[in-house]
């Protein structure tokens, strides 16, 4: 098995399950790609405690 | 060589970018007044960690303000801060983990072993990170990176320090405390796993987990736990006897660890990548 730690039979679903999921999750990731796009034109703007680096940073 | 070093044990709200710095901020003030040298926050702690389909909107390059927050406070305060965040590369978002160097360096890890929602949001990373500091040489990995024995193979015998971020849950319900079928053995393990790699590798091992609450999905299972984070955050002494672990409230672990740096190669370029130094830097072990 992969696992550092002992995992038992538990360790087999987990391996089947996280390849599922993989494959599942990419391709989903894949197809969203267009969202993803609109999203990081969307940044949230992250503006107080910047300036509050940039004011600490000056003293 | 002996420094102070901190695990910050930390809850994040999620998608409250700005509240989870401040946050970060006063346990990183506390940390240099106490003397820290090398300071670890948990994964995705400036964005929290959960099922969201925003992590593209909360995405930072290295240029964004979480890292040029962590690099001004690293530089400032001469500190070794590492720190999970969602790092926009092009049109792609990886879980990652940032190492901020006195010298204004930041290099980062990709977590490549994603789990459960993750590869939903996120791209996986390719390569193991080593990264040379003043502390000795520095191996990343990120909360599930670290239930893969490939890992450590990869890194014994080339780190002098092991950095685990981590956003690890219970996986037993947060009321009745029943744990999941499957995956119910899995939360002790945080517990259990950075104080076997310090054992194992002989190096120290600073580990950081989120705590407070969370809902663990699993999709494809169609499994939804009101879960908590684990916390245990822990800071183990790989040939020094004695580990010091927190339980599942935030907290800040503060310890003095022992590494001693090994002759060899210094770096490892298997890195994931990293962004230029300001000023030129000792990469040597001291």
């Amino acid at each position: 098995m992969p696992f550092y730690v002992p995992l038992g039979p538990r360790g087999f679903l987990f391996q089947l399950g996280t390849l599922v999921i993989g494959v599942l999750g990419g391709l989903s990731y894949w197809l969203d790609r267009g969202n993803r796009d609109r999203q990081f034109a969307r940044q949230i703007a992250l503006v107080p405690l910047t300036v509050k680096v940039a004011l600490d940073n000056e003293r | 060589m002996k420094f102070q070093a901190a695990a910050i044990q930390m809850p994040s709200t999620l998608g409250e970018v700005d509240e989870n710095l401040e946050r970060a901020d006063a346990y990183l003030r506390e940390a240099r007044d106490r003397g820290v040298e090398v300071a670890v926050l948990p994964e995705l702690f400036n964005t929290g960690y959960g099922l969201c389909t925003h992590y593209a909107s909360m995405a930072e390059d290295a240029e964004g303000p979480t890292l040029r927050y962590l690099r001004d406070r690293a530089r400032a305060w001469g500190m070794l801060i590492t720190a999970g965040f969602a790092e926009r590369d092009g049109r792609h978002v990886h879980n990652a983990q940032a190492v901020c160097l006195p010298n204004g360096t930041v290099q980062i890890y990709r977590k490549r072993h994603l789990v459960f929602w993750e590869r939903f949001c996120f791209r996986p990373g390719a390569a193991p990170l080593i990264v040379a500091t003043p502390w000795g040489r520095v191996g990343l990995a990120i909360c599930a990176d670290m239930i893969y024995r490939k890992v450590w193979a990869e890194y014994r015998d080339r780190i002098d320090l092991a950095i685990i971020s981590s956003a690890w849950p219970v996986f037993a319900d947060r009321d009745t405390g029943r744990r999941h079928w499957l995956f119910g053995h899995v939360g002790p393990l945080s517990g259990e796993i950075p104080a076997k790699v310090a054992r194992d590798l002989g190096i120290p091992v600073i580990f950081a987990n989120q705590c407070g609450v969370t809902r663990t999905t699993i999709p494809v299972l169609g499994t939804r736990i009101a879960d908590r984070f684990a916390g245990l955050s822990s800071l183990c002494d790989g040939l020094h006897a004695g580990a010091v672990r927190a339980g599942g409230e935030a907290a800040m672990l503060v310890k003095e660890l022992t590494v001693h740096p090994k002759r060899g190669p210094v770096t490892c370029h298997f890195m994931s990548h990293s962004v230029p130094a300001d000023s030129s830097f000792n990469s040597e072990p001291s």
